[in-house]
Parts: C-alpha cells; structure tokens; sequence
C-alpha cells in the first residue's frame, strides 16, 4: 500500500503533489501536537500555586488530632460536609431518615444500649438512670429512628412512641413516658453527641463534681492535654461544663440541665477565640 | 488548491494554542471589604444645580452616588458584641464603595467613625438624599419615628423633627417622598388607632411638609371628595394612599381603593388644594381558592429598594402589554406588547421601574409542585420590545429568585445579584452547646446595560449586607 501511495504522489503533479503533502503534513500535526500541548500545559498547572478555596477559614490539623479518629471526624464535619453531627435537621439533604424494624431495630438498639452503658461507666449517668435508659430502648413505649449521615454517623432519638390503641390485658399503671434520648454515633459506635432528657426528674444526674473528664472519655478525646476549661459565666448562666483544645481544635461542652447533654464540635482558634467575645 | 491545506493547519494550530491558559487569571474576586481601608475620603457631592429646584421625588440616589444602610454586629474587644448601623456611599461612576465618612484619619473599622451609627430600639432607618443633605426617616417599630438631617459634606446630624405614631386617635405611617428646594415632603397616609371592625377600615391621604431648615412640619390633609361628575362608588374606601410623583409644583398620590377602583389625587403645596385628576378601575378579576386578584390593572411602578415613587404604569396581563401612562396628562403610551400571559391566579407580572428602563418580572407559581418560577424582560422607558434577561440567583434557603435591579446611573444597572453563604460556622446555645449556622449576605453591584441586554453576567461586585 505504501508503494502505491508513493507511486501516486510520484504521478501527480507539482502543485498537486504539493497540496496533498500539505495535508498530510496537516494531519500529522493533529495527530502530534495534542500531547505535547498537553505535557506542556500539565507541566505549567503543576508548576503554579493554586489557592484552597477556604484557605482562610480552616488551619490544618496537627499531626496528634490527625491521628485521633473522633477529632479527625469532626474536623471533616464542620469544614468539609458542613454539617453538624448533633442537628441532622440543619442539613436536610445530608441525611437519610429511617425508622429501624427487625433486626436492624435490635442492632441499633444494641447500639445505643452500648453508649449508655459507656457514659454509665464513666459517671456521666447514675445507674438509676442509665437502668432506666436501658429499660425504655427495650420496652415498647418509646419509638426509635435512626438518620444515617455522612462519613458513617448515624444519629439516633428515641422519644415516646405512639400510645397504643388498647392495652394489654395485663398491663400496670402506665408509666409517663418522660424520656428522651438523641446520640450520634460514628460507624465504629464512639459517640459524638449525646442527649439525655428526663423531663419527669429533679436533681442532677450523676452527683457533684466535674464531667469534664467523663465527658471527654465518653468522646474519646482525652487524650489531648491541652483542654482549657471555659468559664461562661454571667454570660451564659444555663451553660454547664466547656473546654477546648487547641490541638485538637475541639469545643466540647457537658451540660446537666434536665438530664445530660454531651456535646463537640471543631474549630479554629480563631474562630473559637470569637466567640468568647 | 495550495492555500486551503495552510488554513486548515493553521486553523488547527491556533484552536490548540487557543484552549492554553492565558497567563494567571484571578482565583477569587476582588471583594469589597466593609469597613474600607483608611486610604479614601468619599468627595463631597456638590448640591445638584438648578434641575432640582422644583418639587421633584426623592431616593437613595442623588446624582451619582447611592447611600446604603445596613446593621452589622460588632465585637466589642473583651465584651459582647453590639448591634451597630453602617452607612455606605456606592459611587456609580467610579464603582467604589466606601462608608460615609469624611473623619481625617479614619480607619472606619471602630465606634467614633462618623459612618458608625448605633441603631436606637432597634429602629428600621430609610435614606433618601437632596442636595447636600441625606435624610434618614427613623421608625422605631412600636413608638415614634423622627426625621434626621446629616451634611454629606461634614457629616454633622441634626434631629429635624418627631414625627408621632399616634395623634388625634390615628396612627401614621411615614414615609420620605419628594421635596423641593426648601422642604421635604413625607407621605403621611393615617388610619383610625382604634380597631373598629364593625366598619371598614379607612385610609386618609395626608402629605407632611417639613421645612429643611428649622424642622417645621405642617399636614395636609385630604378632606376633599371626589368631583361630582365622577363620584367615588359608595361600596369603595381608601385602603392605601401613597405619594408616586412630583413634578410641576403638585405632588400625585395614588390612592388604592377596596373593590375595584383606585384614584389619582393632586396636593398643591403652596396653596394645600387637593383634587381629583383620574380614576382608574380594575378589571379581569380572577378568585380562586381564597385569593383574587386583577389581571388587568394600573398602578405605580415600583421603585428602588425602599421608597415609595414610580411612574403609573397599565398591566394587562391576559394580553401581555404594558403600557404607560403620563401622570399629568392621562394620557396612555403603549410600551411593549408581546410579555408572557399571566391570567389567574398562577402567575403575575411585577413591573419596577428604574431611570430609562422598566423591569418586568413575570411569577409563576406551580400549585400541584408549589415551586415558583419566573421571567424577567427589560424593557427600555420609552418603549420597545422586551429583551429578556435570564439571570437568577441562588441560595440553599431562598432557592432560585431574579435578579434584583434596584436602579440606573450612567449605563450601568445596581442591582442584588448574588447571595453568598459564608459556610458552615460554629456558634454557642446558651446551654454552652455547639452548634453550626451558616451566614448568608447579599451581594449589590453594577451591571453594564449592554452587558445586561446581551446577558453576560459581567458583575462588579461593590456592597455587601
């Protein structure tokens, strides 16, 4: 074939000859020029500096909070999902309601039966309470629903479930259903946010002194010794227990109004340092 | 033959050398950052010369420049953080924004900056500028209002007069209008105090003259019934009264009745003579579901952002024209046919009208998917086809809205164009909990008409609230 194209172009004339070379000249350079451009203009975007967009917003974490899963997590959450693990509500389209039956029903009951019993262990709860906690996820009166979010948390609440229609023959005085309970927990079952709310007692949750420690045990960020504990004071009169670490870049809050709230959320110290203002 | 090779090769060369980067292009664009660095005085606006010496409407616009107000909070250092006012003057010409102080030195970015105003009770503030002077109207929602005059050349405030909620057992509305040379003019429309439900409520047109020097305020009251030969139907009240335009030595008021009827009355301030000069009457009325409306209608034109004041202007919205009409004269001028339809109840037409242009944006609502959704014509003042304009803007809680015009200067339309998130920021409940919010501004800027007109999005991005 090669022969016969070349004996053609021999055949033709001058002028001919020439166009037809032109345009295979053309075609080679089409066919050529592409990856070079190409590797020319790579070379260029790698050689420039190209700005993150929120480059003023978010510091990078440390090596140390990197390494932590809770503070790793949560860290993603405020600058990359934008969401807030404690309100699925504040984000509608990043969260998928659902209400658990059968065995998904028994596992996520297993779930938070395992937080409970965490929080109980560490003090935050007295055991009264957290029986009581274990009772109403095993009974009937409360209804459970889960809303599984991104980077695999799931928040789950627990609240009074529709009374049913007749009651059982043998039932006992009802109990006022007077509980409620919201946890978000990550995919590994480590809690993030955790509310309980009793609104049928009085008194404290778990005694006197200090949940901070607990409570940071409970988020599994103890391990940062840099907390600085943050007094509201006049400013805040209904806050409870806060403390925040820099090299962590976490805000974690314990709250027993009510019952017991359990709270974290990162941040920058710039940001963080604005809000004490 | 021989050339037809050559084009193609260097057609093909030069598409390649045309899809490279040009150079460095801005990653992010320039923002306006408010408070503005020290470096820039605003230049005081001289006094319009002898156009304005008669009465004549008046806006946040003068001239050139156009005077924002908004609230921001600001962190006291070591306190709590206070709600504070800023005024902003956007110079159309230059397009730059800078807060309204002339402090020799002033970073703008602290209390004692002449831009700063602390809001008192939390009071709504509206701005309209004459001469050298800007007036803010103060409304303290649940008590008085009061008019204040600053120099725009000194920045000197002085109180000029109270203006009451309540007198003589009627509340007032107030609002800055018009003014000539030596007074300002409000619209002081007024109903009973007491909610009397037994009668329909009755709105009474009333201009309030406030003299710009001493602050001498005088009302003006329209006791006058309509002529006999065009009496007002006896089943029809005054539901609003509002002062749309000035011009010649009268001011017009449009006043809006119940029913189906709406009139045209005139106030000679130097001689407090009201009179009729037209009535106008609705038609191509829909009811569904509760609402109704009018398809067929005319009323003012909107204006900018905050005061009243827009040529009349006839709607037919089942024909889809709009036309004009002369507030001295009567008389009607077709401005453009061939707008969408928009009978019923689904969909309507929202006419604004800036300096050379009107804007009409036509709604539709979705009733069985309840989503909005819109078109918005340009349509030059003194009449033409209507070019449409296909700009939107969006944000996660508004979802999809028009692009707002608010006015024109010299070729270039301002307008709320954009509303921007801040992202994801942590806060504290007062149980000391976290939790996030995002923050979401709104973003004026300038828009060249042709740039408009052709739809190219070429935005310069001036004021942020």
């Amino acid at each position: 074939m090669l022969t016969e194209m070349f004996s053609r172009l021999r055949a033709m004339r001058p002028g001919t000859r020439l166009a037809a070379l032109l345009c295979a000249a053309a075609v080679a350079c089409c066919l050529a020029l592409p990856p070079v451009v190409f590797a020319v203009w790579d070379g260029m975007l790698f050689a420039g500096t190209h700005p993150r967009a929120d480059a003023g917003q978010a510091e990078p974490l440390g090596d140390a909070a990197r390494a932590n899963p809770a503070a790793c997590l949560l860290y993603n959450c405020a600058h990359l999902l934008g969401v807030d693990p404690a309100r699925p509500s504040g984000a509608p389209d990043q969260w998928q309601a659902r209400t658990p039956a059968g065995q998904d029903l028994a596992d996520a009951k297993a779930r938070c039966a395992a937080a409970v019993d965490s929080a109980a262990a560490l003090g935050l709860l007295a055991d009264a309470d957290a029986a009581r906690l274990r009772a109403a996820l095993d009974g009937s009166g409360y209804l459970l629903t889960a809303q599984d979010g991104p980077a695999g948390l799931t928040a789950y609440s627990l609240a009074p479930g529709p009374v049913p229609e007749e009651q059982p023959a043998d039932a006992g005085p009802a109990d006022a259903l007077t509980l409620t309970l919201a946890l978000t927990l990550t995919a590994d079952g480590r809690p993030v946010y955790f509310s309980w709310q009793d609104s049928g007692r009085t008194g404290d949750a778990a005694g006197t002194g200090s949940l901070l420690a607990p409570a940071l045990a409970l988020l599994g960020v103890d391990e940062f010794t840099d907390w600085q504990p943050v007094d509201w004071g006049g400013r805040l009169p209904g806050a409870g227990e806060a403390a925040y670490s820099p090299a962590a870049q976490l805000y974690v809050s314990v709250n027993t109004g009510g019952g017991l709230t359990v709270g974290a959320a990162s941040m920058t110290p710039e940001q963080f340092a604005a809000l004490l203002d | 033959m021989r050339p037809a090779p050559f084009a193609a090769l260097a057609a093909c060369i030069a598409l390649l050398c045309g899809c490279m980067p040009h150079g460095q292009a801005a990653a992010t664009p320039e923002t306006a950052q408010t408070p503005a660095p020290a470096a820039a005085q605003p230049e005081p606006s001289a006094p319009l010369e002898g156009a304005e010496g008669g009465i004549h409407l008046i806006s946040e616009l003068l001239g050139s420049r156009r005077y924002e107000y908004k609230t921001f909070d600001y962190q006291q250092p070591g306190g709590g953080a206070m709600a504070m006012g800023l005024l902003t003057v956007i110079d159309c010409e230059t397009g730059t924004a800078q807060p309204l102080c002339h402090r020799d030195g002033c970073a703008h970015d602290q209390p004692g900056c002449s831009a700063w105003l602390t809001p008192n009770d939390g009071s709504l503030i509206t701005l309209a500028a004459d001469g050298d002077t800007l007036y803010l109207l103060h409304d303290a929602v649940d008590g008085d209002a009061w008019l204040e005059a600053r120099s725009l050349a000194d920045d000197a405030t002085r109180v000029l007069c109270t203006l009451p909620r309540l007198e003589a057992d009627r509340e007032y509305d107030w609002a800055l209008a018009a003014a000539d040379e030596g007074t300002l003019y409000l619209n002081a429309a007024n109903y009973p105090a007491a909610a009397d439900f037994s009668v329909p409520r009755e709105e009474q047109a009333a201009v309030l003259a406030v003299d710009k020097v001493s602050g001498d305020a005088s009302l003006c009251t329209n006791r006058e019934a309509p002529p006999a030969g065009s009496p007002r139907p006896a089943d029809q009240r005054v539901a609003n009264a509002e002062i749309f335009d000035a011009q010649d030595g009268f001011l017009y008021l449009w006043l809006g009745l119940s029913g189906d009827g709406a009139e045209v009355w005139r106030l000679e301030p130097a001689t407090g003579l009201w009179s009729m000069t037209a009535r106008y009457t609705r038609t191509g009325f829909w009811q569904e579901d509760g609402l109704s409306g009018y398809d067929n209608r005319v009323s003012p034109a909107r204006a900018g952002r905050q005061l009243p004041g827009g040529p009349l202007v006839h709607v037919d919205e089942q024909a889809g024209t709009l036309s004009a009409i002369d507030t001295a004269t009567g008389q009607e001028r077709t401005l453009c046919t061939g707008l969408p339809q928009a009978a019923g109840r689904i969909a309507n037409y929202d006419v604004q009208a800036l300096p050379g242009w009107y804007v009409v944006t036509v709604h539709w609502l979705d009733w069985t998917t309840q989503q909005t959704s819109f078109r918005q014509f340009l349509i030059p003042a003194e009449g033409g086809s209507p070019v449409e304009v296909s700009f939107s803007q969006y944000s996660a809680p508004r979802g999809s809205q028009s692009v707002h015009f608010l006015d024109q200067y010299g070729g270039q339309f301002y307008c709320q164009y954009e509303i921007r998130g801040s992202g994801p920021q942590p806060g504290i409940d007062k149980d000391g909990m976290p939790y996030t919010y995002e923050a979401w501004q709104l973003v004026y800027g300038l828009l060249p008409v042709e740039d408009a007109l052709a739809g190219h999005g070429n935005f310069t991005e001036l004021y942020l609230e």
